[in-house]
């Protein structure tokens, strides 16, 4: 049916006489002539208005848009979609017939000009055979939609153990033994798709491993999906694949989908969810079976060690294995952080990263890479960062055209988001509740010694919006926060954007508030852009 | 009201129209005002003509306050990944765009026209309870005042005009995100404390507020209708609008328990620790989504049924035909309003119901159709061979028509469960919803705006302004709202504040927020010619449109006792056969002692400040402000004063005597047009 939309959309591409310049456009200009000669200007405005409105239409409604549920990728969006196409065509008979007939109605009983001299019209209170015979054609319009329905509530709330391809969606019979236990093997794939406030972690319980924001699934294999919440209500959807269900907190919600197709699919968060609820975006990856294979078992790995650090083997180590070398790396980072550097400035931009990753930036209280000693369970897991297409839950997108990744963009991205986080995501909690951000939210900091010791003078404050008597205040106690003396919200964030904008001033700040330098954001960037 | 006229000194037999009376005097000594003109008549009035003007007037301004709101949150999506607007305002916004034009612009329009219309309609002289009808009215002020004054204080900490005062007083909550932001479902957890600052209070007690003002106007209106009918008016022959009038009064009473108790829990959850919703104690945030939705849905058809009244009185007005199956139109109104109470679950389709309710749900909303098409099919019948006349008010009631209908059919599309799966949250939703409450409601009731305003400041409305702006409205609307059908099908989720350039939405969001800002204008100027009306329109006859109803018959202006005698009524639709029918109208005879009035009464003023009072300070008391506790009790004790002395100041009462030129005073005017039709 779609198809024969977008042939219909296609057909009037090609042949519309609107596709020629618009001088050679219009047999519409006959009526308008007609009508509007005495206003030259309205009528190439209305033309050209009209011509621009077609452009509009025509051009302005793909229907393969990257979240589109008119295009979809797997067996649950497809009968959703069938199904709604059967509401869409009998509510368009309906309408045809109805709205025809309010036309027609409206139409041939105008009050014409003379009619005040007829008698009055026929006073009729109305026919109950007309009654019931419509409410009948009503009812059996919406049988005709309720029975598919029902069909399709079942196929989508039941695991589909009647079809075909669910044989050949157990973990057996496309997973490498190695990587699930036996009692696994008669079961689908199961990611536990967890819920907070901004992001999502999804995690593959019968393989052991978590990923954030970005996952990958087989192509043409069942996933069930557990979805679990515990902040507020959040909801999975990701359209090409299937219609969403609401990750709430203290119920077991579940739900299945395949994907038919490889490529990167795009989902966000369909309930509103607080802040920063536009900015809570995922992604999915839809691989082969071989490369599902392979990424399950490089993730097991964990990522390696920074900069390829490797352990020297001993006699207990004879063949170290990662976590071995993460181990001798932070050892030695303990014992002498210099010693890991080895001249290499790319190398030990990624060494110095991975350092303020454990150490000034204490990423590792909240983050986990896997493989490595940084297990914090309560943000997104970082193991394979550097091979996500996109940042900051689907914010700042690196992929490309063809589905690969700008490693240029990458970094540019991982830069930006590590060191303006509120920026890109208001409220989050990187910035609201570590302090993560270059200035503390609160501005608690920021005294007026602070600020003139980065530079920022009596001008700046002023033109920021801080008063004179304001000002001689905060000069009485340069040690006080800015915040006991101005309460403007306005003018407190002037001053903020005015220190941001500056990465001298930036700088200064990070030496004064002991926080990151733009040069260890740089390196730490280096370091998270390496983790694959 | 008794006859306490007999041996009392006070009362008056004044002539009509005449102010100068003596104040009432109870026992206690409390003086009941009675003046006629100036502020504290308007203050005081307990005329249901009055205070329907002053629902009126109110429900404009706050659609106007609704309208700026939509029209920021339009600009801010007008392209992707725009920074017009922060994301907390826009949350902020959205979330009193939908409460305020449910609450504060659709339903207080509606109670307008219960207002002004219902006593004129059935026969009577007012409603039963003048005093509690004006309750109703400054309570409702309350409530929007509570929910409106929650911007003031935002802006004032965004600006700081109170320095730094409001941050310190917060002591248990930071008082930073000051007009809620929680959606106008409020779907807990959200609204907990963890989560949003006391925006949320503000919410929960200006709704509060609101909801105790709707049930007593409900059950006003009920015993109104019940009771007061003139000779005659069976209630077969009620005008549709009254029946819908009923029905909505009775949806409001059933449905507005639910979100009473539901705000109640969320309450004693944010104040004092309950845990109806909080999930780390064991709360079920689930359970707020269903006594939610038991309110929400009949509220859909709390807002839609006074509309499709008003249209069911225009349509045959305009087309010199009566309404085709009146029995049905009523029934089925009675059958939507009775199945609005069995479909809740599907705003719900996607929280996990299971197949079951998941099945039986859908099943039962596509059953909503049935009466809902019917009255569509009756709305035809009655145009069906009629003389139509496009007036203003038919455009506005023709569009309605048509634009309720594609909501209705998008409903269609959103009751079958796993195609809502990929709507639900999308702006496939916000399209369908509204084109039912915009291009359905809205319409309704701009129609009956420029139907009913000659007999409510017996001036007309500009005409060609009036197809200007039915033009400038239907336009701007659709434009607005049908590409966001598109928008909801390629994936776009509500309620967010940006999106993505590469996502394929930019061009259908300029587009809508172009019609938005059309749509903007249009109600605008529709408006300022409704204002303009009342104040300097030209002069209206009684019976501009060859009326149907009793309404009609009346003098206008409409004199304050309404009906020098009462009509006994003799047939549906009574006016229009005693002008152009075989039955004539006859009124009750004169008892002689002109018609008993009742006296104004300051205390419902007095409740509704007690109210306004209580009700902002509660949301400071929860944010922990010092001595706001003090004021909570200083605001429910002045409600308690207001009705304790209500209910003392004694029944009052005066008199007034019809102008008593002859008989043609108390009979309807017979409009030219009725007597050309002759």
């Amino acid at each position: 049916m779609l198809n024969t939309l977008e042939g219909v959309l296609n057909a009037i591409r090609i042949n519309s006489p609107l596709s020629r310049p618009p001088t050679a456009t219009l047999p519409a200009l006959t009526f308008a002539q007609k009508h509007m000669t005495r206003y030259p200007r309205f009528r190439r405005l209305f033309s050209r208005l009209g011509f621009l409105l077609m452009c509009l239409w025509i051009t302005g409604c793909s229907i393969t848009t990257p979240q589109s549920s008119l295009d979809p990728k797997g067996p649950v969006a497809q009968k959703q979609l069938e199904l709604f196409m059967i509401t869409v065509w009998v509510c368009t008979l309906i309408f045809v017939l109805v709205g025809g007939a309010l036309v027609w109605v409206v139409w041939r009983f105008r009050e014409k000009p003379g009619d005040e001299n007829k008698p009055m019209p026929s006073q009729g209170h109305g026919n109950p055979l007309i009654e019931i015979g419509l409410i009948g054609a009503s009812i059996a319009f919406l049988v005709v939609i309720a029975v598919p329905t029902l069909r399709a509530i079942w196929f989508t709330h039941d695991l589909p153990e009647d079809q075909p391809y669910y044989q050949e969606s157990k973990l057996g019979a496309y997973m490498d033994r190695g990587l699930i236990s036996p009692e696994e093997k008669d079961n689908v794939l199961e990611i536990t798709v967890r819920g907070w406030q901004w992001w999502f972690s999804f995690e593959y319980p019968q393989l052991g491993i978590t990923t954030a924001n970005e996952f990958v699934i087989p192509k043409g294999k069942v996933v069930k999906f557990n979805l679990r919440g515990y902040d507020v209500i959040h909801s999975f959807w990701l359209p090409k694949l299937g219609g969403k269900v609401d990750i709430v907190p203290g119920r077991k919600n579940w739900m299945w989908l395949m994907a038919e197709e490889e490529g990167y699919y795009f989902g966000q968060c369909a309930e509103y969810c607080g802040e920063a609820h536009a900015y809570m975006l995922f992604r999915a990856e839809v691989v082969s079976d071989e490369e599902f294979n392979d990424w399950i078992a490089s993730y097991k790995e964990g990522a390696p060690a920074p900069a390829g650090f490797q352990m020297e083997p001993t006699d207990e180590t004879p063949e170290p294995t990662n976590q071995d070398n993460w181990m001798a790396w932070s050892m030695a980072n303990a014992k002498d952080p210099q010693s890991l550097l080895t001249g290499d400035p790319s190398k030990d931009a990624i060494t110095a990263g991975a350092q303020h990753f454990f150490g000034k930036g204490k990423c590792m209280v909240c983050h986990a890479i896997d493989g490595s000693p940084a297990a914090g369970p309560s943000a997104p897991n970082l193991t394979k960062l550097g091979e996500r297409k996109s940042i900051a839950a689907g914010i700042l997108n690196q992929y490309t055209e063809d589905g690969g990744l700008d490693a240029e963009k990458q970094r540019e991205n991982i830069f930006e988001w590590i060191s303006k986080s509120h920026f890109y995501k208001p409220g989050n909690l990187m910035y609201e509740r570590m302090d993560a951000g270059l200035i503390d939210y609160k501005y608690s900091g920021l005294t007026y010694g602070a600020m003139s010791e980065i530079g920022l003078t009596d001008k700046d404050l002023t033109s920021a919006g801080v008063s004179k008597e304001q000002l001689a205040e905060l000069k009485e106690d340069p040690n006080a926060a800015i915040t006991a003396v101005v309460s403007n919200q306005l003018t407190l964030r002037h001053i903020v954007e005015r220190i941001e904008d500056n990465p001298e001033m930036m700088d200064k700040l990070a030496s004064v508030s002991g926080w990151l330098t733009q040069k260890e954001f740089h390196e730490l960037t280096a370091f998270l852009q390496s983790l694959k | 009201m008794s006859a306490t006229h007999v041996a009392d000194p006070h009362h008056h037999h004044a002539v009509a129209d005449k102010t100068q009376l003596a104040p009432e005097k109870s026992h206690l000594g409390l003086t009941r005002p009675d003046r006629h003109s100036g502020i504290i008549d308007w203050l005081t009035t307990v005329d249901h003509k009055k205070i329907g003007i002053m629902y009126g007037a109110a429900a404009m301004f706050f659609f106007l306050v609704g309208g700026i709101e939509a029209l920021l949150i339009r600009a801010q999506l007008a392209t992707s990944e725009n920074h017009l607007i922060t994301a907390e305002l826009y949350n902020q916004l959205f979330t009193m765009h939908g409460t305020t034009m449910i609450f504060l612009g659709v339903m207080p329009l509606s109670a307008a026209f219960f207002n002004f219309l219902v006593p004129l309609q059935i026969g009577a002289r007012d409603v039963a309870f003048p005093r509690l009808n004006t309750f109703s009215l400054w309570t409702f002020v309350a409530g929007a005042t509570v929910l409106n004054v929650s911007w003031f204080f935002q802006f004032a900490h965004t600006v700081g005009w109170f320095g730094d005062s409001l941050t310190i007083m917060g002591a248990d909550q930071p008082l930073s995100q000051i007009a809620p932001a929680g959606g106008w479902f409020g779907y807990a957890p959200l609204t907990g404390r963890e989560y949003t600052g006391i925006g949320t209070d503000f919410w929960i007690v200006g709704l509060q507020i609101l909801g105790i003002a709707s049930l007593a106007a409900s059950f006003n209106f009920i015993v109104t209708i019940l009771n007061m009918r003139a000779p005659g008016m069976t209630m077969m022959r009620l005008p549709v609008f009254t029946w819908m009038t009923l029905i909505t009064s009775f949806l409001i009473i059933f449905a507005f328990p639910a979100i009473t108790i539901a705000l109640a829990e969320l309450m004693f959850d944010r104040l004092f620790g309950t845990n109806f919703f909080r999930i780390e104690n064991g709360g079920q945030p689930i359970l707020w989504q269903h006594l939610f939705w038991v309110f929400g849905h009949p509220e859909v058809y709390i807002l839609v049924l006074p509309a499709m009244g008003i249209v069911s009185e225009i349509l045959p007005t305009f087309s010199k035909k009566p309404l085709f199956g009146y029995p049905i139109i009523v029934f089925s109104g009675a059958v939507i309003g009775f199945l609005g109470f069995a479909v809740w679950s599907h705003h719900m389709f996607t929280t996990g119901l299971g197949k079951i309710a998941t099945a039986a749900f859908s099943l039962l909303t596509m059953a909503i159709a049935v009466p809902t098409g019917v009255k569509i099919f009756n709305w035809m019948g009655s145009l069906w061979g009629g003389r139509i006349k496009f007036t203003v008010p038919m455009v506005f009631a023709l569009g309605f028509i048509w634009m309720f209908m594609m909501g209705g059919f998008t409903g269609i599309m959103h009751s079958s469960a796993p195609a809502d799966a990929q709507q639900q949250d999308s702006y496939f939703v916000v399209a369908h919803f509204h084109y039912v409450l915009l291009g359905g409601v809205l319409l309704g009731l701009l129609a009956g705006l420029y139907f009913w305003v000659p007999k409510i400041f017996g001036r007309m409305p500009n005409q060609k302004l009036g197809y200007l702006t039915a033009v400038l409205v239907i336009a701007g609307f659709n434009i607005t709202f049908f590409p966001m059908h598109y928008l909801g099908l390629t994936g776009m989720p509500r309620r967010t504040h940006t999106y993505l350039g590469d996502m394929g939405w930019d061009l259908w969001n300029l587009v809508a927020t172009i019609g938005a800002f059309i749509l903007g204008i249009g109600v605008f100027l529709c408006f300022v010619n409704l204002a303009w009306t009342a104040v300097k329109g030209p002069k209206s006859p009684a019976d501009p449109w060859d009326g149907r109803t009793l309404e009609w018959s009346t003098p206008t202006p409409v004199p304050a006792y309404n009906f020098a005698a009462t009509p006994i009524v003799q047939a549906r639709d009574c006016y229009w056969v005693h002008k152009h029918g075989d039955k004539k109208m006859d009124y009750q005879p004169d008892d002689g002692h002109g018609i008993h009035m009742p006296s104004q009464s300051w205390w419902p003023l007095l409740c509704g400040f007690g109210f306004a009072l209580f009700g902002t300070s509660m949301a400071f008391y929860a944010a922990g402000v010092p001595f706001a506790g003090y004021c909570v009790i200083t605001g429910l004790g002045l409600v308690v004063v207001g009705i304790y002395f209500w209910a003392l100041e004694g029944p009052g009462g005066y008199h007034l005597e019809p102008p008593h030129d002859g008989e043609a005073a108390k009979k309807p005017t017979d409009s030219p047009v009725a007597t050309a039709a002759h």
